[in-house]
């Protein structure tokens, strides 16, 4: 790198207790820009700032503004000298003004700014549809080393883990705070008011295919800050689904790392029945720790879920709306799962678990191998470097 | 017969009805609508039960009969269709979902209005017909305004002097607040009660207009979030015409078809209605005049038991006592003007009783013209009880055999006086104490006995009336209160009353006839005691060239959203392309309902031009038959394969059809249509965001049903309809004759 260089990290979380923000529209981005912080500042001074008033007016070449947020939400003012680093997991980016805001006018936006930065290939790609031609580079977060200590670790039965607040076991009469597992288990982690997840495809694909199977369990990580109206909301649709021997547990609360760790160590298969994802951390966080998945093949995943590391979901696609047009119109496509393809990849994935220790293991390593590719923090900072070098 | 999509294919689970298999394995039978279900419900009820399919069966066009190429769009027929209403993709820009361009609120009311009491319902689908503009999707009551100025569009239009009963209600701050209800250039207002009130308006537009537009409240955020303007059950317009002299009959209960329009009513319940105020009155749809009787059944409830009320019909006044039960009462009046009003008076608004305060009650009301002229004959049976000029009174009501009188002053009315020697035939039955005993039956100033048994037996009498009389009244019975709850009186079969004719009686008849002749009035004026349904009344035509494929919606789409996915793979495939066409046939009878969803969608699909037709029409309308037996139209099948619709008349001709993949069928090019679509399975609540159980669904795979679609359009669809002699096996009746032999030759 040449002369000190100097980084604006804009995120409007940075000022807020992460814990407040669980489940709220983008709280993602502080993820995000936590790796980022890390990452740039090896190479730079690097300066978070969660208010407007905090930017200097004006720009030299060797100073970046990095805007964690949607692009609607770059402030108008700076989109000149911003590199919007934004996730996107539909095959169109908007490009017309939605509820009189031309803001959502992201081709524009984009378009008039310095760079952008999105995470996966497949959004670099509808970037390209959309002919935005600014520099522009697909980065997943670099969270790889994170986690991949894990893979090393060999996956002891029975685990537990403690949570501080509100879950739910179908196994148990009353709630404890101490979870053991000592079934063939299977975690997604999501938000439930996320309607891109599908999770209800995931609960009832699971009790469909291992419904007389005391052997598997279903444990369902959710992300909100209101534990009791996400837990009360996901409970009752496990209720509606008859009477079955599998276990699903739910977790509301926020896990201890110690205990996040211990969710990924013990947890033989990952979960994601999403319809589209911009690059999906909770999957790529346990895939780095040698979780084989049980994903479909789209948008993000296109660039590090295949059948050497998971049991691919098959997926079909719809014709949707931009999720923040408030009329609604069909804009784009988004890529909802084949139901039957996943309860067929569940049952799969247990005879795999249970009777072919080799190809588990060989899955594992291929989850583990394949988020180097892609989340490392060498690959990412080489990567990245080489890119604001180029804008320089 | 049932329908199931729940019960799983590995026959040892079901979501979510778990006693379904033990309790299907104990039937007898069981006929099942599609092949679907059937391999479900075969899985589950093993070989002990017999499974039948009764299944629509739609002649196809197999794809090895069609060639590749484009058909010349161009020289396909027009098809030409009347419909009830359509709204299309290709109707032009709209300012916004709640402006429609003036085009499209032309072609929805179109019609003049003709009938004499026209109701709307915005929840009930039985009354559809008005498009409310502004609202809320309907609830089962009616519809909230979501905006601060809401419209509803008649499909009529009016003017001149007319009466409108609007049911309306407000809630938080807009209760006890006057909005304005304007209709064209009048404005009149109005206070909104926190319970449904039937309001009556009298307006008088001096142009014609169809659209009733309220103003005036705010926006409750309070009660729920999504801000509530006025709440809207019903609309009835009344306009009153000329009386042919025609039997007419209205009830006060609610959801009845011929609903009596009342004015400072509660909303009826099951039986009736009760007076809110005491200046309620009873609107007539026409004006009456001459030689009338009028019954009327009313009833008292707390401190207006026993009390006189007076009725007032034109000049004339009645009084009556008002009972508990409700009682029937007579009266026979001849009114010298014109009028269409009852009023009431002498009674209170009781709140002890009930806190809605309750005044008189109504059931129904009846009235008739007193004939001037004798009839030589009058026949009464309950086959016939509406034309044969004798109306019962005090009876319940008339059974298939006849009727038990319910009080002791049961009577049989003649429309007309008669006099002279009458042979009278009635069949006469007792039950409990009055079997065996001995009745009198008075003829005006002639009396007979019959000895009455406990079946039915035929009595002949004759009469010889030296004064007129037009009632058969009967003595000597009690009511039985043993045999039936309802306590019986004597019960009367059937009547006949004859006179010979003699050369005056004829004179008189053929005076009769043409004095009947002049008093014909245009049909369009006479009235009815009907209510007109507002599906009859607009009617537009769509011409359309080009391919066309036709799908239908259903009631229960409207809980889904899923037959969106289908217009939407439609959209995909024939984007900007204005040689192919979609029309959505969607119940008529539904289209208050349907209209908001339609329009959004609509909206939803404005980034692509394509053309998708959303047509109003119901399956027994000529015009939907006439539709699919176009012969270059394509079917579109629903994903379960219940086109039961279609298969009735579609049956005729060999079709071009997309359906849904069978079980056990893994080829595109099926038994069961051209192109047949693999399905997907896909969990869902029965009801969508609602707490409700999980079903496992069977809907078309979105990328199969596009490829599908675009062979079909690369294919030369025959331009002539390909007649098909009509098996009699494709019939759903004879499938359904066929099992019934079966079973009885079994």
């Amino acid at each position: 790198m040449p002369e000190q260089q100097k980084f604006y990290l804009y995120c409007r979380h940075n000022n807020l207790d992460i814990r407040d923000e669980m489940g709220m529209p983008d709280y993602s981005y502080k993820f995000v820009e936590n790796y980022f912080c890390s990452s740039l500042s090896n190479y730079g001074e690097v300066v978070e700032v969660s208010d407007v008033s905090e930017l200097p007016p004006e720009f030299s070449d060797n100073e970046f503004l990095f805007i964690f947020a949607p692009p609607q939400e770059i402030p108008e003012a700076y989109i000149p000298n911003s590199i919007a680093v934004f996730a996107w997991e539909y095959s169109t980016i908007p490009n017309e003004p939605l509820d009189g805001n031309e803001l959502w006018n992201w081709q524009k936006v984009l378009q008039s700014s310095r760079a952008a930065i999105t995470h996966s290939s497949s959004t670099l790609e509808s970037m390209e549809l959309a002919e935005i031609t600014v520099p522009k580079m697909a980065l997943f977060v670099p969270l790889f080393e994170h986690f991949e200590y894990l893979s090393r670790e060999p996956k002891n039965r029975p685990w537990s883990i403690v949570c501080d607040g509100l879950n739910w076991d179908s196994a148990a009469r009353v709630a404890s705070p101490n979870l053991s597992f000592s079934e063939v288990t299977y975690t997604y982690v999501f938000n439930p008011l996320d309607g891109r997840k599908r999770w209800e495809e995931a609960v009832s694909g699971f009790v469909w295919a291992h419904r007389s199977n005391r052997d598997v369990a279903l444990i369902l990580k959710l992300i909100h800050k209101d534990q009791k109206k996400v837990l009360e909301k996901v409970r009752q649709y496990i209720q509606h689904l008859g009477t079955f021997e599998c276990r699903i547990v739910i977790i509301c609360g926020f896990l201890s790392d110690e205990n996040y760790h211990q969710l990924i160590r013990g947890s033989d298969y990952a979960l994601n029945t999403s319809c589209g994802e911009g690059q999906f951390l909770p999957l790529i966080e346990f895939m780095s720790a040698g979780v084989p998945a049980l994903s479909p093949c789209h948008t993000a995943m296109v660039d590090y879920v295949n059948d050497d590391n998971s049991f691919v979901i098959d997926h079909s696609w719809s014709w949707v709306p931009w999720p923040n047009d408030p009329l609604l119109r069909f804009r784009s496509m988004n890529y909802p799962i084949k139901w039957e393809s996943l309860c067929d990849a569940y049952v799969a994935s247990y005879e795999t678990r249970k009777m072919d220790e080799t190809k588990y293991q060989s899955m594992r390593g291929s989850a583990r191998d394949s988020l180097f590719k892609i989340a490392s923090k060498q690959i990412v900072e080489e990567k990245l470097l080489s890119f604001i070098e180029a804008l320089s | 017969m049932f329908d199931t999509y729940s019960v799983d294919d590995d026959a040892n689970y079901d979501l979510p009805f778990q006693e379904w298999p033990a309790k299907l394995a104990m039937i007898d039978g069981l006929i099942v609508a599609s092949r679907a279900v059937e391999a479900k419900v075969r899985n589950v009820v093993g070989t002990k039960t017999a499974v039948q399919l009764v299944e629509p069966k739609i002649p196809h066009i197999k794809m090895s009969q069609l060639e590749q190429g484009n058909s010349e769009t161009a020289e396909l027929p027009v098809i030409s269709c009347s419909t009830d209403m359509y709204l299309s993709t290709g109707d032009g820009r709209w300012n916004s979902l709640q402006e429609p361009p003036p085009h499209v609120l032309n072609r929805f009311a179109n019609t003049v209005l003709n009938q004499t009491i026209s109701t709307w319902s915005l929840g009930n689908p039985a009354l559809s017909g008005v498009w409310p503009i502004g609202f809320y999707p309907s609830d089962l009551w009616g519809s909230w305004a979501e905006l601060e100025q809401a419209t509803i569009l008649l499909p009529i239009i009016v003017s001149g002097p007319i009466h409108i009963t609007i049911q309306l209600i407000g809630s938080g701050l807009n209760v006890g607040r006057e909005i304005t209800v304007r209709f064209g250039d009048e404005a009149r207002q109005v206070k909104l009660s926190p319970y449904l009130e039937a309001m009556h308006f009298e307006f008088c537009p001096s142009a014609p207009t169809s659209q009733l537009t309220f103003e005036g409240y705010e926006l409750d955020f309070e009660t729920d979030r999504r801000g509530l303007g006025v709440g809207i059950a019903s609309i009835a317009l009344v306009q009153s015409s000329q009386w042919t002299g025609s039997e007419l009959s209205w009830s006060a209960a609610k959801n009845d078809t011929r609903q009596l329009s009342l004015v400072g009513f509660h909303i009826g319940d099951q039986w009736g209605s009760w007076a809110k105020t005491e200046d309620a009155f009873v609107l007539l749809p026409v004006k009456i005049s001459g030689r009338i009787r009028l019954l009327i059944h009313l009833a008292a409830c707390g401190e207006n038991i026993g009390r006189s009320m007076n009725i007032f019909v034109g000049e004339k006044t009645f009084s009556v006592i008002l009972e508990s039960d409700i009682k029937e009462y007579c009266f026979e009046f001849e009114l010298a003007s014109l009028t269409d009003r009852i009023f009431f008076q002498g009674f209170s608004i009781d709140e002890v009783v009930d806190s809605r305060g309750l005044g008189f009650g109504i059931e129904s009301i009846q009235i008739f013209r007193l004939e001037e002229f004798f009839e030589d004959r009058y026949e009464w049976s309950p086959t016939n009880s509406q034309s044969g000029g004798i109306t019962p009174f005090g009876f319940h009501g008339l059974e298939r055999w006849g009727g038990w009188a319910k009080s002791r002053e049961a009577k049989l009315l003649l429309s007309t006086k008669v006099s002279g020697r009458q042979r009278v035939g009635i069949s006469l039955v007792a039950s409990g104490v009055n079997v065996g005993r001995e009745i009198t039956i008075r003829f005006g100033d002639v009396s007979r006995t019959a000895k009455l048994s406990s079946s039915l037996q035929h009595f002949v009498f004759e009469f010889d009336l030296e004064q007129p009389a037009n009632s058969i009244s009967f003595e000597g019975y009690e009511i039985d209160g043993e045999s039936d709850g309802r306590g019986l009186g004597i019960g009367v079969g059937t009547l006949q009353i004859e006179r010979k004719a003699n050369i005056l009686a004829r004179l008189q008849r053929k005076i009769f006839d043409r004095d009947k002749q002049k008093r014909q009035v245009p049909s369009e004026l006479v009235a009815s005691p009907q209510v007109a349904s507002a599906q009859s009344l607009s009617k537009t035509d769509i011409h359309i060239s080009g391919t066309v494929f036709i799908m239908n919606a259903r009631p229960s789409d409207l809980v889904s959203e899923y037959w969106n996915e289908i217009i939407k793979d439609f959209g995909l495939v024939c984007d900007s392309r204005t040689d192919v066409h979609l029309v959505v046939v969607c119940p008529s009878s539904w289209m208050t309902t349907f209209l908001l969803p339609v329009c959004e969608f609509i909206d939803r699909m404005s980034s692509m031009p394509v053309l998708v037709h959303f047509v109003f029409l119901d399956n027994d309308d000529p015009e939907y038959a006439r539709l699919l037996r176009h012969p270059n139209v394509i079917l579109l099948k629903r994903e379960d394969g219940l086109d039961f619709e279609m298969a009735r008349y579609a049956k005729s001709k060999m079709n071009v059809t997309i359906g849904p993949l069978s079980p056990g069928q893994k080829d595109s090019n099926s038994e069961q249509s051209t192109l047949s679509v693999g399905l997907l399975k896909q969990p869902t609540q029965l009801i969508r965001g609602l707490d409700t159980p999980v079903k496992v669904g069977s809907y078309f795979d979105n990328q199969l049903l596009c490829q599908n679609i675009k062979t079909v359009l690369d294919l030369a669809i025959p331009k002539v309809d390909i007649h098909h002699p009509v098996h009699e096996t494709l019939d759903v009746k004879q499938q359904l004759k066929s099992i019934i032999w079966d079973y009885q030759n079994a």
